[in-house]
């Protein structure tokens, strides 16, 4: 049996006397696009700074494709690709240049940024600055500065927060597409059409563990429910108001 | 150049142009210096200096790494398969080198005569080196770019003031010499081989290293931190240590030992022990003190029964290309400024010394300076009163001229 892609087993993060995830265990299989959810405050950010090895932490089991983040290595870092919910592209730069700092820095060829380019559609705006362009495409130049390298696993930390339902459709189609390919992806996410949209399996965050996880159209069952927001209100409840 | 760091060169090289914060403290050195040396005609090395390597070694650095920080771009660079060295290094090197070009510009076009060319040039790059790194550290210290505006103006002052008032008060100079700018100052006015170029040299060098060793951690530790924060750590407190050992050390080092009264041949002298004169000292008449003006000393003796009266002696060490005429232009061109001085001047030989007068008419009696040289120093003699009083002051002119008469 083929062994997870993303496999975590009782991590623990504590911030002085503040325990922010408490035992958290999760598997996530290759190929799989997996909805990690959670209330603000969850641990959810926290949780993806851990897996790429931005924070520490205290684990029993921690690796992804097969590699442990810790401490920081190359081979990891060429195996993921993150794209953080702050837009941080360099604003002074253009997205042509944007993307041929990261293509160079990932020791790639000038080739791949125009591939990259032309498969989000960026070419038109090649040479605007970014601080001139909408949330909208700024994302979708993030998504490709993330892709560039080809990662195995891709971390979307709220990826279509503020975009208008066009521009979160577009970015939808390429997390699509990225599947297609044989992407894991991370994703994380408030919108939860989104997540039933896309998501093979979601697991809900609470108190620093994981207290409940499936696939969107079996939990709905199990819940009886419409819509996968009924099931996060139910699991996060009034303690979480 | 190891193209991960070549990149991030390129890039820094970028952001610089298209960055108005690191403009707006280029251009301001650039202006600044150009507007006071047209106002005032010379300029301090103390001033031209300390403000190239501040605010462009220390500034841009500071300002770019806090708003990295702040928008989370460094983040996004931690996450490609580059070493936090090679961020380091990255923009380490091109604020370096824009800084080095800045001061050593600004040195060969006002300083030229002042400085020695080797000796500046290897201690301007480390000294920008040390500056660009000082930045980065306040970066990645500072949350916010106000934070860095308020270290910036504090650490301007800091190693401004008292490296321009060193030797006006022994504390002050202390002080002084605690700060790395006082042995990059000292190193570049010393000839290559020196043993003065190497103390001044040595001490930056160390300063630098233990400042070097600091960043690395530093920015390990707060790059890979929950929103990027600073935590005081034991590092920093071993840092901090070094840095207090390092200045206990300098003032040890380079304090000057106050002069001493020797006899010889039944006459007084004052000698200072890493100078190589002794001065005549008529220690019933006068009581003596010695200062410092921006490096050059200055000695007064003072009058003992009327302390409005007082010799001045001002040193100052001669370039190759200068000498007593030199000066004497220099001053009278000086003082032709004013047009309403009526100005004399003559040379005269006290015993084996030429003597250069400069004479005119002040508004307490008449003024007269004197000029010699003794090996590569120029020494001005200054009789000085803020009394009406012919006579004293002839008395005091001739005091002058016993100094110079017996100066060893």
């Amino acid at each position: 049996m083929k062994s997870p892609i993303i496999n975590i087993s009782n991590l623990c993060k504590s911030y002085g006397s503040k325990q922010v995830l408490k035992g958290l265990t999760l598997n996530v299989e290759e190929g799989e696009i997996y909805g990690f959810l959670g209330p603000n405050g969850a641990g959810k950010s926290t949780t993806i700074r851990i897996l790429i090895g931005l924070t520490d932490c205290q684990v029993e089991t921690l690796t992804l494709a097969d590699l442990s983040p810790f401490p920081r290595n190359t081979e990891f870092l060429n195996q993921i690709g993150v794209v953080q919910e702050s837009q941080n592209l360099y604003e002074n730069f253009t997205v042509l240049e944007n993307l041929e700092l990261f293509a160079n820095l990932l020791n790639l060829k000038k080739e791949r940024v125009a591939q990259v380019m032309d498969e989000l559609s960026l070419n038109g705006h090649r040479d605007t600055k970014a601080k001139e362009l909408s949330k909208g495409f700024k994302q979708r130049v993030l998504i490709a500065r993330a892709f560039l390298h080809e990662p195995k696993i891709l971390f979307l930390d709220e990826p279509t927060s503020g975009l208008d339902p066009i521009a979160a459709d577009k970015v939808h189609r390429f997390i699509k597409e990225l599947k297609k390919r044989g992407t894991t992806i991370f994703i994380t996410s408030h919108f939860m059409e989104e997540v039933e949209e896309l998501c093979d399996r979601v697991g809900f965050l609470r108190d620093g563990v994981i207290v409940e996880e499936g696939v969107p159209h079996e939990l709905l069952t199990k819940y009886n429910a419409k819509r996968l927001k009924d099931i996060f209100l139910e699991i996060m409840g009034e303690g979480n108001e | 150049m190891n193209s991960v760091i070549k990149t991030l060169f390129l890039k820094e090289l970028r952001d610089f142009f298209r960055h108005p914060q690191s403009l707006t403290m280029f251009s301001m050195v650039l202006t600044m210096n150009l507007l006071l040396s047209f106002a005032i005609g010379e300029l301090f090395v103390e001033m031209t200096v300390n403000m190239s390597l501040v605010m462009i070694g220390f500034y841009c650095p500071a300002f770019l790494t806090t708003e990295e920080k702040e928008k989370k771009t460094l983040t996004a660079l931690l996450l490609t398969p580059i070493s936090i060295r090679q961020i380091i290094l990255g923009r380490a090197s091109l604020y370096a080198l824009v800084t080095f070009v800045v001061t050593m510009g600004i040195i060969l076009i006002f300083h030229f005569k002042e400085i020695y060319l080797i000796s500046s040039v290897i201690t301007i790059a480390l000294g920008s080196l040390f500056f660009t790194m000082l930045g980065m550290g306040v970066g990645l210290i500072a949350k916010k770019q106000s934070e860095v505006s308020a270290i910036g103006t504090v650490l301007l002052l800091f190693m401004f003031l008292p490296e321009l008032l060193y030797g006006v008060k022994p504390l002050i100079s202390k002080i002084a010499l605690t700060i790395p700018i006082h042995h990059i100052l000292g190193a570049i006015r010393e000839p290559i081989f020196s043993i003065e170029f190497l103390k001044y040299f040595g001490f930056t060098l160390l300063f630098s290293l233990s400042l070097f060793i600091w960043v690395r951690g530093l920015a390990s530790d707060v790059l890979l931190t929950e929103n990027n924060s600073f935590k005081l750590k034991g590092r920093d407190a071993i840092f901090f240590t070094s840095l207090i050992g390092i200045a206990a050390s300098s003032i040890f080092l380079f304090s000057e030992p106050m002069a001493k009264v020797i006899k010889i041949d039944e006459r007084t002298f004052l000698d200072f022990p890493y100078r190589s004169f002794k001065i005549p000292y008529n220690e019933s008449r006068y009581e003596f003190k010695q200062k410092k003006v921006l490096r050059m000393p200055l000695l007064t003796y003072k009058r003992r029964d009327n302390e409005k009266v007082k010799i001045r002696i001002h040193l100052k060490k001669l370039t190759a290309d200068e000498d007593l005429k030199f000066h004497v232009e220099k001053y009278l061109k000086e003082l032709s400024k004013d047009k309403t001085l009526k100005v004399d001047s003559h040379f005269k030989k006290i015993g084996q010394r030429e003597v250069s007068y400069i004479s005119y008419e002040g508004s307490q009696s008449e003024v007269t300076t004197l000029h010699f040289v003794v090996k590569d120093v120029l020494i001005r003699v200054d009789p000085r009163m803020s009394i009406k009083n012919s006579d004293l002051y002839q008395s005091l002119v001739r005091d002058s001229e016993e100094i110079i008469q017996y100066w060893k």
